[in-house]
């Protein structure tokens, strides 16, 4: 069971103020103007194109552990030349510092998939590809372990970097268009999001259920085991 | 021509790119082999980098055309070969046929940024070669991690 998804289902509303399926609630963290909302269809988009505006959300509550997996069922048919941004992000603490992945219209200058990783408000890019592909249905996931961030785009590893310069747990996010002026953009309604997951990852021999649970009723050999 | 990579080492730069509508430009901190155009595609060349807080940082750069690069004095071609994404990471500059000169100007290349080149012979695989001067960005950084 995922530790948050949102499928967007229920009457149009604003993003921030619904209820998720699995999970608390959405978290504005920067908002300038346009916001993410649900149609009333199953969608979750900006609620209008605009020039440098647009809206930051993150998902509640914070994940236990710094690695995990943030997805989303996205499209985007716009063949636009524009900087009109959709980010995922992870291991966000503020506006300032997080990993994400920044997607553009399909021919926007820039190649359409960046990971980039923001610290103390500067971006860096860490990598660029051209991944293509936007048709409706298409999943990408931002993959966050220590040893490596990668990108998959409907289950197809994409982008990987070995960066781990940002730490903290943090939290997941989801953002269309303009954030601040070190990630800037433009919205647009074309960026449609169909559903939204968070999966905690758990290393191979420390499931958190064994800890919590079976550890006070195992004998010596299965508590060290479990404790680890 | 076939996509191959190459490994470099490039100056981190700061690139604004307008928005051909007017809207907000985009501004991104990146290697510089990222900032130039790949003759061809017509758009940035592709990479995936060990970049952060140095001027200077490690990409390797997946093209079919990298003549752009070539031009550029400032974009180094570490290994001065092309290489397969990971498959050649295992291998050694001897079982590549490297000979013991270029060996030299790349152990030179890392050590000219303060890498520390002590161990590395013609039987050290590449993958350990490029761990060296990725780590010199990053001290946890793998080359191997770095794909695109």
């Amino acid at each position: 069971m995922p530790l948050f998804e949102d499928t967007f289902t229920g009457a149009a509303a604003d993003l921030v103020g619904h209820t998720p399926d699995t999970g608390t609630s959405w978290t504005s963290v920067a908002l300038t103007t346009n916001k993410l909302r649900l149609d009333g269809g199953g969608i979750c988009r900006i609620n209008s194109t605009g020039t440098s505006q647009g809206q930051l959300a993150k998902a509640d509550p914070a994940p236990s552990v710094n690695e995990y997996d943030v997805s989303a069922t996205m499209w985007n048919n716009a063949t636009t030349n524009a900087n009109q941004p959709f980010r995922l992000h992870a291991r966000m603490t503020d506006a300032s510092n997080y990993y994400a992945v920044r997607r553009y219209p399909r021919d926007y200058t820039v190649n359409d998939t960046e990971l980039i990783k923001k610290v103390s408000g500067t971006v860096t890019v860490l990598t660029s590809a051209d991944v293509g592909s936007y048709g409706f249905g298409t999943v990408l996931k931002l993959e966050i372990r220590t040893a490596a961030k990668k990108v998959y785009q409907s289950g197809v590893e994409k982008l990987s970097s070995g960066d781990d310069s940002i730490t903290a747990i943090g939290q997941p996010g989801l953002s269309i268009g303009y954030i601040d002026a070190a990630d800037a953009g433009n919205c647009h309604t074309d960026w449609q999001i169909n559903t939204f997951t968070v999966d905690e990852f758990i290393a191979a021999g420390q499931p958190i259920a064994m800890r919590h649970v079976f550890v006070p009723y195992m004998g010596t050999h299965g508590a060290r085991l479990g404790g680890r | 021509m076939a996509i191959t990579y190459r490994w470099y080492i490039c100056p981190v730069v700061t690139q604004t790119i307008p928005d051909p509508n007017g809207g907000a430009d985009l501004v991104r901190r990146l290697p510089k082999v990222g900032s130039l155009i790949e003759p061809g595609r017509g758009k940035y060349y592709q990479f995936s980098a060990a970049i952060d807080a140095p001027n200077w940082c490690v990409a390797i750069v997946k093209a079919e055309d990298f003549s752009a690069l070539d031009a550029d004095p400032q974009c180094i071609d570490l290994l001065e070969s092309a290489v397969n994404a990971d498959g050649e990471l295992a291998q050694t500059p001897r079982q590549l046929g490297w000979n013991a000169a270029k060996l030299l100007r790349i152990r030179n290349r890392l050590a000219d940024r303060g890498v520390d080149i002590s161990g590395l012979t013609l039987d050290s695989d590449l993958g350990t070669i490029l761990d060296r001067i990725c780590q010199k960005v990053l001290p946890r950084f793998r080359a191997k991690h770095a794909r695109l």
